[in-house]
């Protein structure tokens, strides 16, 4: 069992480092219905790879100047505050209904993005304010395109807000809060797709760890399926963080795009109990 | 065009502020890596000493089937150090700091960030970052009621 899940990890951490996801939407259903275990092992060891896969992206990731640090925590005051209120509204929202609103605002997300696939860099962005003010701006240097690319964030409230959602969404559900981020990032705030996964992956594990305790005392982190988890997902983060440098921005799309997809048809049909 | 480059001449922040996110990155990284190291070095000890009791053959290619109870699993942070202290559930509890320092390690980085961006002058950041740290201990405060 430790050696199926440690392999197993290893593809959740190179796909969580590439794509800026904590990799939960790939451990939860491999350990529940590969490895056959209960579904309270899966998702205390899924928090354990979310914050694996950002710790061990993010050390890359914020050397190589491509997570972006004011970016990341200027945003994850909204994660963290829709987290915090997804705790208290927790059990007196319909889950369903959750499940159904997520996975619409998914797939319309999916088809946002199909439009954006072949854009390689954002190029000139419409100017806010707010992005000047927080400095909401840096640059990096592109393995491929071989110079330093410098960028601009806009649409700062629109993309606070979808970071909200992605907060809320993990207070409520657990899950997916790397897919809103990323989105939030890429979409709406049209930062080059390579920023918008780092920063993702450092901003993932502050969101999870304020639920980690949670989970550890109630036992639901148990040590011979997280000690795997967490020791396969930081290696296969560590090598993905390499790989990551090498890809184009419109690959890292093409990627995103049908993992976007298949998680939104999943999750409208959970939340229709299908 | 003078009225800029005065701006710049006059601020001492201005070379700062440029040089700093360099500064702030490599320490911000080494702190992540130090502590993704460390806890995957104490998992790693935690699994050798399950490996010692149990025998590698049932660990680590073991029947698909949890070993026991999670009654076993000492989960808050007096239980581990009463099983370190009394010699019970040792491997589990040696896995689970490892666990913990690895989920500490977010948190600290933001921590890192909140230091920096104090000794960058950048009251905002500061402040954003401290509110941040703030819904982090609110978010586990209520999660324990």
């Amino acid at each position: 069992m430790f050696v199926e899940i440690l392999v197993l990890s290893m593809f959740a951490g190179v796909a969580g480092a590439l794509l800026g996801l904590g990799g939960g939407i790939i451990i939860v259903p491999a350990l529940t219905l590969l490895i056959g275990l209960p579904i309270r092992y899966a998702i205390g060891a899924s928090i354990v790879s979310v914050i694996a896969t950002s710790s061990g992206a993010a050390a890359a990731y914020v050397r190589g100047g491509l997570a972006n640090l004011r970016i990341a925590i200027g945003l994850e005051v909204a994660t963290t505050v829709g987290a915090v209120s997804g705790a208290f509204i927790a059990g007196h929202v319909p889950v369903r209904l959750l499940y159904i609103t997520f996975g619409l605002l998914l797939a319309y997300s999916t088809v946002a993005l199909l439009g954006r696939v072949r854009i390689e860099l954002p190029g000139d962005v419409p100017f806010d304010p707010l992005a000047g003010r927080l400095r909401f701006h840096g640059e990096y240097h592109d393995q491929v395109l071989g110079r330093r690319i410098a960028y601009t964030a806009t649409s700062v409230l629109p993309g606070s807000l979808m970071m909200y959602v992605a907060g809320l969404m993990s207070g409520l559900l657990g899950i997916g809060s790397g897919l809103f981020k990323v989105l939030a990032l890429d979409v709406i705030m049209r930062l080059p797709m390579k920023v918008s996964t780092a920063t993702s992956n450092f901003m993932i594990g502050v969101t999870a760890a304020a639920s980690a305790g949670v989970y550890f005392s109630r036992g639901d982190i148990h040590p011979l399926v997280a000690a795997p988890v967490a020791l396969g997902v930081l290696a296969g983060a560590w090598s993905g963080t390499h790989v990551m440098q090498r890809l184009r921005n419109t690959t890292l799309r093409k990627l995103f795009v049908p993992v976007l997809a298949v998680i939104s048809v999943e999750m409208i049909l959970r939340g229709l109990g299908v | 065009m003078d009225s800029e480059s005065s701006a710049v001449s006059v601020s001492p922040a201005a070379p700062e502020a440029h040089d700093a996110p360099d500064a702030t990155a490599r320490v911000l990284g080494a702190v992540l890596r130090v502590g993704v190291l460390i806890s995957a070095a104490i998992i790693v000890f935690g699994v050798v000493l399950f490996v010692h009791r149990r025998g590698a053959g049932a660990v680590l290619f073991g029947p698909r089937s949890l070993p026991a109870g999670s009654g076993e699993d000492p989960s808050t942070i007096g239980e581990l150090l009463d099983a370190l202290r009394n010699d019970v559930h040792v491997p589990a509890a040696v896995t689970d700091i490892g666990l913990l320092t690895l989920m500490v390690t977010p948190v600290l980085s933001v921590v890192v960030s909140l230091i920096a961006f104090a000794r960058e002058r950048d009251w905002t950041y500061v402040v954003l970052a401290a509110i941040v740290l703030g819904m982090l201990a609110l978010g586990s405060i209520l999660g324990h009621v």
